[in-house]
């Protein structure tokens, strides 16, 4: 096992052994909580930790597997449209659908929505009380919304992961949709201007920034691994 | 008489008129008016197709089912106060149960058994939004959007029907508010002609009815000041329309909108007349207006519910994420495209372009820090030799490997075989060797991978 410890790269045992877990998951969905995950007991480092940590894998599986942190949970997903075999399945359109729902909401009102506002909003559909809770109940194991109580009134939090994985080009084609007719392309730059920018942020570190940084990321993981192997 | 002059030209003008001869309105009026009057058009009331058409009629056919469920008139009344009540308390911002509500109908209407009180207000309480009363956490009531809509109609129809009942029709005066309504509703910039047609005749059987049996409102000077005027506006703006092309004339044009702007101003009083006295709601309370596109878009997408398979858009676009657990399930093809990705980023990678501050690296090409692991390069020449020599492409299903760390194993070999651009991808997309283009390394298998990993271990306790 030791022998094994210092192998493949910056990835240690331990790393892959954390990655592994995520990916694993729980019988509650994907993504897993940073409790089981051996980091350090130092609250002060470890965010510090925990954001090396992601921030390496990522960089690592780039364009196969990214890790998200959302709350508690480190969340891996997927970004690429033929990633997965049976895609069909794994998500449902209505989920989706109410993924953006809620994703809207918190962009409009700055928190996300109660049970009774999807109810409301979802009069206009054949969505009644039980589906909207399966719905929601869906939503929650992919980790895409959190709960949080505040007076007895529950609010549904768009997560961390969710973000990540609605991406604004989804929701620039469904508004594109609407101007169907005219094809406006400033209605489609107003959006963007509106998304927030936390939203943003998110999506970027997702995605492969610029040559240089992506360079200087790539160098400091080689150089990690270089310094332990010279002590090895 | 000015009305009749005004009904007679009816049946003249009508047909000419009609087309082309908007009313202008100034801005400040339209905003005035816009303030009071939400804008509807009548199509938009005729048809159930945008979300919130939908949840119009979804909240009358509620409407109407709890209107259904009392059975007679006096169980209906004791319900609207008990209405009332709620909605006296919750806009007090006070707990409102149950109880509360009890205690509160006794104290204000007679006192009622508790037990007929409960019969009366199980009905209206659900625990859905879509009930007047809504049962939230624990004894907690919620006064919704449908007990309002319930108690305010209740209102506005019993106004009505104790008009109808005590003065005769007073339907003409709400005509007349419609009629108003419609104006500036169905037209932003101006009124239809035809509208005028009917104003005049709905106002002056107004003013006949309260002549007849309104003493009430007969009593307010006001109403008839302003029915005068508006009645004598009304005439004015025909006898312009009458006199010919309106476009040419600019003094016409000047006066038509001065006396729009002063007819509007008279109906809007009295409205505000008709409002005093039988309390008739014309502004309409909303939510804070937030008018970005979001807000479009949502109900874009609750519109398009069923009539849309939401998952295609989110398949179709390259950046969605999918938040995966047991991610085996990656396919061949994909791991494919990446890793040619993978070689292709890395040989646009200018060594140039390097930070200037890391020296050490200068002259260094970088997959020579990839690989100097002299260990590493051996085992990948034995476990590339392996691959060669494998060739059952069922084996390639390493990726769907049910141990995540084999998974990632498996991951990690094809993107340090990439790094080195050891993997060659043809135009076939098809993994082919450089060496030898007969073999695929769609044949790296688990089980081989699972040997070399082995043999690594071994050579390595052998070693220490």
């Amino acid at each position: 096992m030791t022998m094994n410890s210092k192998s493949w790269m910056g990835l240690n045992y331990e790393d892959k052994r954390r990655l592994a877990l995520i990916l694993q998951g729980t019988s509650a969905g994907p993504g897993l909580n940073i409790n089981q995950l051996n980091f350090t007991k130092d609250l002060e480092k470890l965010d510090d930790e925990i954001d090396s940590f992601i921030r390496m894998i990522n960089r690592y599986f780039e364009g196969i597997l990214q890790l998200i942190r959302s709350g508690n949970f480190i969340i891996p997903i997927i970004i690429n449209q033929d990633a997965i075999e049976v895609k069909r399945r794994s998500i449902s359109s209505k989920v989706i659908a109410l993924a953006c729902i809620v994703l809207l909401h918190e962009f409009v009102y700055k928190h996300g929505p109660t049970l009774s506002n999807l109810e409301t909003k979802l009069q206009v559909t054949n969505v009644d009380i039980r589906e909207l809770r399966q719905l929601i109940s869906d939503l929650k194991n992919l980790r895409w919304v959190d709960e949080i109580e505040e007076a007895g009134v529950i609010y549904y939090i768009p997560s961390a992961g969710l973000k990540a994985c609605i991406s604004p080009e989804m929701l620039i084609t469904i508004y594109s949709e609407i101007y169907i007719e005219s094809k406006d392309e400033e209605e489609k730059e107003m959006l963007l201007q509106f998304f927030p920018k936390e939203y943003m942020k998110i999506r970027d570190t997702l995605r492969t920034g610029s040559k240089q940084k992506d360079l200087a990321n790539f160098l400091d993981i080689t150089g990690e691994k270089n310094g332990k192997c010279n002590t090895d | 008489m000015s009305v009749s002059l005004g009904a007679n030209k009816k049946n003249e003008k009508k047909g000419e008129v009609k087309e082309n001869t908007p009313l202008f309105l100034s801005e400040s009026v339209q905003k005035e008016l816009q303030e009071l009057i939400p804008k509807v058009r009548f199509e938009e009331v005729m048809s159930c197709e945008t979300s919130e058409e939908v949840a119009a009629d979804k909240m009358i056919l509620y409407f109407g089912e709890y209107f259904n469920q009392f059975k007679d008139q006096f169980t209906l009344n004791k319900a609207m106060r008990i209405l009332n009540i709620a909605s006296e308390i919750s806009a007090r911002g006070e707990f409102l149960s149950k109880h509360t509500i009890y205690q509160g109908y006794c104290q204000k209407y007679n006192e009622l058994p508790w037990d007929e009180f409960e019969e009366i207000i199980k009905p209206i309480i659900r625990l859905s939004s879509m009930s007047p009363l809504q049962k939230t956490s624990g004894d907690q009531l919620n006064f919704t959007l449908l007990g309002r809509l319930l108690l305010h109609n209740y209102h506005k129809l019993k106004v009505e029907m104790l008009a109808l009942k005590k003065y005769g029709t007073f339907q003409d005066l709400f005509t007349i508010i419609e009629d108003v309504r419609s104006f500036w509703n169905y037209s932003p910039y101006g009124m239809d002609i035809e509208y005028i047609f009917s104003l005049t005749n709905n106002l002056k059987n107004f003013t006949d009815s309260l002549k007849t049996a309104g003493d009430d409102v007969l009593k307010d000077e006001a109403v008839d000041d302003k029915l005068k005027l508006i009645h004598d506006l009304i005439d004015q703006i025909l006898e312009i329309q009458s006199s010919g092309d309106m476009d040419s004339s600019n003094i016409s044009y000047r006066q038509k909108i001065h006396i729009s702007d002063l007819l509007v101003k008279a109906i809007l009083e009295l409205m505000q007349i008709a409002k005093r006295k039988f309390n008739i709601r014309l502004k309409r309370s909303r939510e804070p207006i937030f008018e970005t596109s979001f807000l479009e878009l949502e109900k874009w997408i609750l519109s398009n519910w069923d009539k849309k398979e939401w998952s295609d858009y989110f398949y179709a676009s390259s950046t969605c994420g999918t938040p995966v657990q047991f991610p085996m399930r990656l396919n061949e093809y994909f791991v494919k495209k990446v890793l040619k990705n993978f070689i292709k980023k890395r040989q646009e990678i200018e060594y140039d372009e390097l930070p200037k501050d890391i020296p050490e690296i200068d002259h260094k090409p970088i997959e020579d820090l990839l690989i100097n692991e002299d260990e590493i390069i051996h085992l990948k020449e034995e476990l590339y030799q392996k691959a060669l020599t494998a060739n059952d492409p069922l084996d390639y299903k390493i990726v769907r490997s049910k141990k995540p760390e084999k998974f990632l194993n498996n991951l990690i070999i094809f993107f340090l075989l990439a790094s080195e651009e050891r993997l060659h991808f043809d135009e076939e997309k098809k993994v082919v060797s450089i060496q030898d283009r007969k073999y695929h390394v769609d044949s790296f298998t688990a089980r081989i991978f699972e040997l070399t990993n082995k043999k690594m271990e071994n050579e390595r306790v052998k070693k220490s």
